[in-house]
């Protein structure tokens, strides 16, 4: 018997990555997507096309869209056979989906990159069955013009794996079901193998002044910061935790290879949003960094990430006022008002004191020309 | 999806306000183990010396832009007017003197901008929590860089909410109706608190902890700031005030608490 599974989020993940994970004869996918453009074209496509990075060439999958609503449109009671809710919506719009989904019985699997929307979710919604999941994986949320031509809808993942706490009942994919022990470990490797030195490049591309991830590794200096940062995690995690060195060593690897494919094309825009979410206090940037200094070295290509990140400027961002703030503020008092750190703590004092350093080698990074790239 | 994005208006001004209130912040900080007060309109109303040299700081760094600006400690009530013609800037070095002075952290330092009677934009430091309230130009409203964004649903019965008194007593009919109303509005919600400063009332129903604010025989300066970031959360602004006097009547807040208390107000 088909079920549907309601996909809360059609962007990168919910539209490129988790059709792969489920078999299309047995799922009806019913996309809810609070931007009504995307929506209207999903309405009048009736299907599109993700492809998967596979052995250096691209494997296409075609989607059938059951349903496509937004979030006003959608309701849970026309929907009595869902057999699973994938949330792929931004951590900030969490606790905005909580109505849509509390009167649905079925598992609610989060794909938020951060394992405290799991907690948002049960307070807002009042449900228990909320599960975290990792999308090991780089999707892409649009794909390169000669197949954005064909299919405006069409997006492109690497084929990754998906990792999904062992208590979800009720519904099966191909995943990889983890105990708490293992999807911690996941976890810790996802955000300090990935997400740090991701973001990183992301934000090192958007001053040099490039489109898409690749672009910017493809930029020695860039690369040299990426690997740096990659190194000053991988020592830190092999110190302070408990987890193979085989096993970190070849997520640094992988995710390094991952960084570099021309293939995927990687927009910057989408890894570097919000920079204030990614500049928060335990995260990917300031997270790492106090680990490091907390081990007794200073991570100087972690910090040129963090100065890589305060100078992102983007105008359409959520975070553009993060500029304005740069403008008004003083260093003391960003690093103490924004960055949310105390006066005279570790990282507050080296990234103070090493200010001018960070932005100064900024300052010397190649920059490429508008649509140079 | 593109989107045509409309230009931020008052962005320089509001962030020349950021700048000025976060040094001038920091100078609050650097409080005097003694501090000199001088009383002005009562006892309640008084000045130290951390607000003469914080307007000064704050006239210092808003000065380059060129606009009017009318400051706590230099207007003279019985003689100025407020200029109801272009921009000014309207200033409170440190709202909650009387806290401040005794040590307390409820304080604040204020910068609105206003246009047309409108207080369009603003900045406000709360120095002693670490809090750097404001505007982005004219949109939105932000505490340490985060939005603030009120929800729209709430009750008077489940609201907490904050008040100011007129340091000048004035009136005594109109002093005991004012108390009349507190009582009132303490038995009608969680509780009415009275947190020493109308600009941190006001930024703390923009930030949600609260859920309205109001005020009788307020100054413009106290809460001009502030109120445009309130604006900006979504709070629903109620003000009455005299073209050019800087005295208001204000309520903010949450709207159907707002309407409560409006309600309530009428009553009284």
């Amino acid at each position: 018997m088909t079920q549907s599974l309601v996909v809360l989020g059609a962007g990168a993940i919910g539209r490129g990555f988790l059709p792969w994970c489920f078999d299309p004869e047995q799922f009806n996918f019913v996309f809810v997507d609070a931007n009504p453009g995307i929506v209207a074209r999903m309405k009048a496509a009736g299907s599109y096309t993700t492809f998967m990075v596979k052995d250096g060439a691209l494997k296409p999958l075609k989607v059938r869209i059951h349903r496509a609503l937004t979030p006003a449109e959608f309701r849970a009671a026309e929907h009595p056979d869902v057999a699973g809710v994938f949330v792929n919506v931004g951590p900030r719009n969490v606790a905005a989906v909580a109505p849509l989904v509390e009167a649905l019985s079925c598992p609610i699997i989060l794909c938020e990159n951060d394992p405290l929307t799991v907690d948002v979710l049960k307070h807002h919604s009042g449900l228990e069955r909320v599960y975290f999941a990792i999308p090991d994986v780089i999707t892409s949320n649009t794909a390169p013009a000669h197949l954005l031509a064909r299919d405006s809808l069409s997006v492109i993942t690497e084929e990754g794996q998906l990792f999904v706490d062992e208590a979800v009942h009720g519904l099966e994919g191909k995943w990889v079901r983890c105990n708490p022990r293992e999807l911690e470990k996941q976890w810790t490797a996802k955000l300090y193998l990935h997400n740090t030195p991701h973001c990183i490049a992301a934000y090192l591309g958007a001053w040099v002044g490039v489109e898409y991830v690749h672009e910017a590794l493809a930029v020695a200096e860039v690369a040299s910061v990426v690997k740096g940062a990659m190194d000053e995690m991988l020592t830190s995690l092999k110190l302070r935790w408990d987890l193979p060195h085989a096993f970190l060593e070849w997520y640094a690897d992988k995710e390094l290879a991952r960084f570099c494919s021309p293939l995927l094309f990687d927009p910057i825009a989408r890894v570097a949003r919000e920079p204030l979410r990614k500049l928060e206090l335990e995260g990917r940037l300031l997270g790492a960094a106090q680990i490091c200094l907390s081990l007794g070295f200073v991570p100087t290509n972690i910090l040129t990430g963090i100065g890589s990140a305060l100078v992102f400027d983007d105008a359409s961002d959520a975070d553009s006022h993060l500029t304005f703030m740069r403008r008004a503020l003083t260093t003391s008092a960003l690093l103490t008002h924004v960055l949310n750190l105390r006066k005279g703590e570790a990282l507050e004092r080296v990234l103070y004191e090493q200010f001018d350093n960070i932005t100064g080698r900024l300052g010397k990074l190649p920059k490429r020309k508008a649509g140079a790239a | 999806m593109s989107t045509t994005q409309a230009a931020i208006r008052f962005e320089r001004e509001a962030e020349f306000a950021l700048r000025a209130v976060s040094l001038a912040g920091e100078l609050t900080l650097d409080r005097p183990e003694r501090l000199t007060t001088t009383a002005k309109e009562s006892a309640r109303d008084i000045v130290t010396e951390v607000d003469l040299r914080a307007e000064k700081l704050i006239r210092a760094e808003l000065a380059p832009l060129g606009h009017a600006i009318i400051a706590e400690e230099s207007f003279d009530l019985e003689k100025d007017r407020f200029p109801e013609e272009g921009t000014v800037f309207v200033v409170d070095p440190v709202d909650g003197t009387a806290n401040y002075a005794s040590g307390l952290s409820l304080y604040a330092v204020s910068v609105g901008l206003v246009q047309g009677g409108v207080c369009v934009a603003g900045a406000v430091a709360v120095p002693a929590h670490k809090e750097l309230f404001f505007t982005h130009g004219d949109r939105g409203a932000y505490l340490n860089g985060r939005a603030l964004k009120v929800r729209g649903e709430g009750t008077l019965q489940s609201a907490l909410v904050a008040v100011t008194f007129s340091g000048k007593q004035g009136e005594a009919t109109k002093r005991a109706r004012e108390f009349s109303l507190f009582g009132k509005v303490n038995d009608a919600s969680r509780g009415c608190l009275r947190l020493g400063s109308a600009a941190v009332n006001v930024c703390y129903v923009a930030a949600g902890r609260i859920q309205a604010a109001y005020g009788y025989n307020a100054k413009l300066w106290d809460v001009a700031g502030a109120l445009a970031l309130a604006a900006g959360s979504g709070c629903r602004v109620v003000i009455h005030r005299k073209p050019g006097s800087v005295m208001l009547d204000y309520v903010v807040g949450v709207p159907a608490v707002v309407e409560a208390l409006t309600s309530l107000m009428e009553k009284n």
